[in-house]
């Protein structure tokens, strides 16, 4: 009986784990699209998010179902970043520099602002696209959750053929490793770091879309969103598309997990904790070219 | 900045402190705390301007100095502790702290990126430690029910809004010592090393060092407004370390004037008033407005900041 009690707890754990690994990467995907590629510090990136949260919810409300409130969510946070892009970071003398990181922050803040004035500060709902659950080793998993864990592998192996295995992934890497070399071969890097800024912000939005089901959505939680997504992009590090993948099994999957033995501010402490660890002794060019 | 410009900035305000002190005859006591916590923001946003603008050293969590000697204030006034123990440990922990950070970011790194991240998820830290303890640090709710504490009562001198005066002499104080600082040996220091971190090594300046310090100065005079703040507004809370004032003290410094110390001053104290006299649903709109002035007075800056960068990643 004990060790049957144990065991189920064991497995609660780790769907507790994996549950925290799927929301976390998914959340902080967007952020890595762009930062991971052309090293921009998206501030504004939780934002994104919630305002994607806010357009699911606005769409679920109009009665559209849940997909096409993840399409809306995406095409309002892809053209917010266009919007970000045109207005402030192409006219800046050098993209990837602290002034593009305190200008999306400002535009974070403008988006929060916004957001309060337009709805209001009071919290609003997503309800999940599936119900019920799946019996994992006499143990229910929401379907949902289980949906969620499957997009962010789909996310994940989507982006690495996309970068690893296409011509778009080639210059994309061009233009990273060598701009100027990859303008004279007739890339346009300006472009293509439109596109990777503009897919991220959609990858925002979507991401707010997506996890609004099981998460709180008001004008506040942006912060809580930006952070959360730049811990897991500080402790991935910016070398591969599977950095992400390490930096959510750090930030989220092990968050969940010590919040299933000691509580979640335990658990907060010790995430944070270990991320500092990360980042006092990782070299300084893995974060930025600063 | 030009010197002529120096002297009459300094009569006006010394002008408008010593009229200061003539408030408490006219005001009640809300409209003199207030009046002070103006102030406190002031000098805090004054000395993170020191930081910024002179020693070109941005801190993403600069408000975690003020919310560590608030909450070190709170927590030794609830355990019954001396008004002045408690600003001392306060004052110690942002040392300590700033050291440590200033010591990783700057000398182990030696990256502006690392270090102005570094300070957030620091603040963010204490953020959750604040939260997370609350039967010591009462949670989300912050401690309450700090009073105005007798400051004077140790040399026997007793009288109406005493702390109100305490407060105003206290930030002319500091506020002259940290204008003092730029004039001095050291501020030269902090601007060639800012500008020319090679230049100040070659002529024998630890540059790592002077950097150091000037975290540590911006520390220590924030966690001194931060402990003097707690008893006006009687309440330390987690959200002093959330993002919001570490993003308001920057919206303060780049709209207010990056390296004047008094132009962030001015708008900080300012901004607290005008917040207070004009409620909650204008707070919403300026906070909106005051995002879209920080992206322009970014833009302008642009080029200033990106110099800054590219002198000290080559130093």
């Amino acid at each position: 009986m004990d060790a049957e009690f144990d065991s189920s707890f064991f497995i609660g754990a780790m769907l507790d784990c994996l549950n925290g690994f799927s929301s976390v990467f998914i959340l902080a995907f967007g952020l890595y699209i762009v930062y991971g590629l052309f090293k921009v510090i998206n501030m504004a990136h939780g934002e994104m998010v919630m305002l994607g949260a806010y357009v699911a919810s606005v769409s679920q409300e109009s009665g559209y179902p849940f997909i096409v409130a993840v399409l809306c969510a995406g095409l309002s946070g892809g053209i917010i970043a266009f919007a970000m892009d045109w207005l402030c970071i192409r006219r800046l003398p050098e993209r990837s520099s602290m002034s593009s990181l305190l200008a999306t922050w400002g535009f974070g803040l403008i988006i929060a602002q916004g957001v309060r004035l337009y709805f209001g500060s009071a919290g609003r709902f997503v309800n999940p696209p599936v119900s019920g659950r799946i019996d994992i080793f006499g143990v229910p998993l929401p379907t949902y959750q289980a949906i969620l864990f499957a997009v962010s592998l789909i996310l994940l192996l989507q982006s690495w053929w996309l970068l690893g295995r296409t011509q778009l992934g080639l210059r994309i890497r061009a233009s990273i490793d060598n701009p100027s070399l990859a303008e004279l071969n007739g890339i346009n890097t300006q472009r293509l770091f439109v596109l990777s800024f503009v897919v991220g912000g959609a990858f925002s939005g979507m991401a707010g879309a997506l996890l609004a089901p099981i998460s709180a959505i008001d004008p506040t939680v942006g912060t809580a969103n930006s952070v959360t997504s730049f811990l897991v992009v500080i402790t991935g590090g910016v070398g591969q598309i599977f950095s992400v993948l390490f930096g959510s099994v750090v930030v989220g999957g092990l968050r969940s997990l010590i919040n299933s033995f000691w509580g979640i501010t335990t658990a907060t402490l010790g995430m944070l904790a270990i991320v500092a660890i990360i980042l006092v002794f990782r070299r300084r060019s893995a974060l930025l070219n600063d | 900045m030009p010197y002529s410009m120096i002297n009459w900035k300094y009569y006006g305000i010394i002008a408008v402190f010593i009229a200061s002190l003539f408030a408490p005859l006219i005001f009640p006591e809300y409209v003199l705390n207030l009046i002070a916590a103006a102030l406190l923001l002031g000098l805090f946003s004054a000395a993170v301007d020191l930081s910024i603008g002179y020693g070109g050293l941005l801190n993403l969590g600069s408000a975690m100095y003020f919310g560590l000697g608030a909450y070190c204030l709170a927590l030794t006034q609830q355990a019954g502790w001396n008004f002045l123990s408690g600003l001392a440990i306060g004052v110690f922990c942002a040392f300590i702290l700033s050291a440590l950070i200033g010591f990783i970011g700057l000398k182990l790194q030696r990256s502006m990126i690392q270090y102005a991240l570094l300070g957030l998820v620091i603040s963010l830290s204490l953020e959750q430690l604040a939260i997370g303890s609350y039967s010591f640090a009462g949670g989300s709710n912050g401690i309450t029910n700090i009073s105005v504490p007798d400051l004077l009562s140790f040399i026997g001198i007793k009288f109406k809004s005493d702390y109100f005066y305490c407060v105003v002499i206290l930030t002319g104080i500091l506020l002259f010592c940290l204008s003092f600082i730029t004039r001095s040996h050291f501020g030269k220091l902090l601007l060639l090393v800012r500008d020319e971190p090679g230049k100040a090594a070659s002529l024998g300046y630890d540059v790592d060092r002077v950097k150091i310090s000037v975290t540590m100065i911006t520390a220590i005079v924030s966690a001194i407004a931060g402990a003097f703040y707690v008893p006006l507004i009687n309440i330390a809370y987690p959200g002093m370390f959330s993002v919001t004032p570490n993003m308001l003290v920057l919206v303060w410094i780049a709209v207010g004037g990056v390296g004047t110390l008094i132009g962030p001053f001015v708008l900080a104290a300012a901004l607290h008033i005008f917040e207070f006299e004009l409620g909650s649903q204008f707070v919403n709109w300026y906070m909106f407005v005051l995002g879209i002035i920080f992206v322009g007075a970014v833009m302008l800056h642009a080029r200033g900041i990106r110099t800054l960068i590219r002198r000290f990643s080559g130093g």
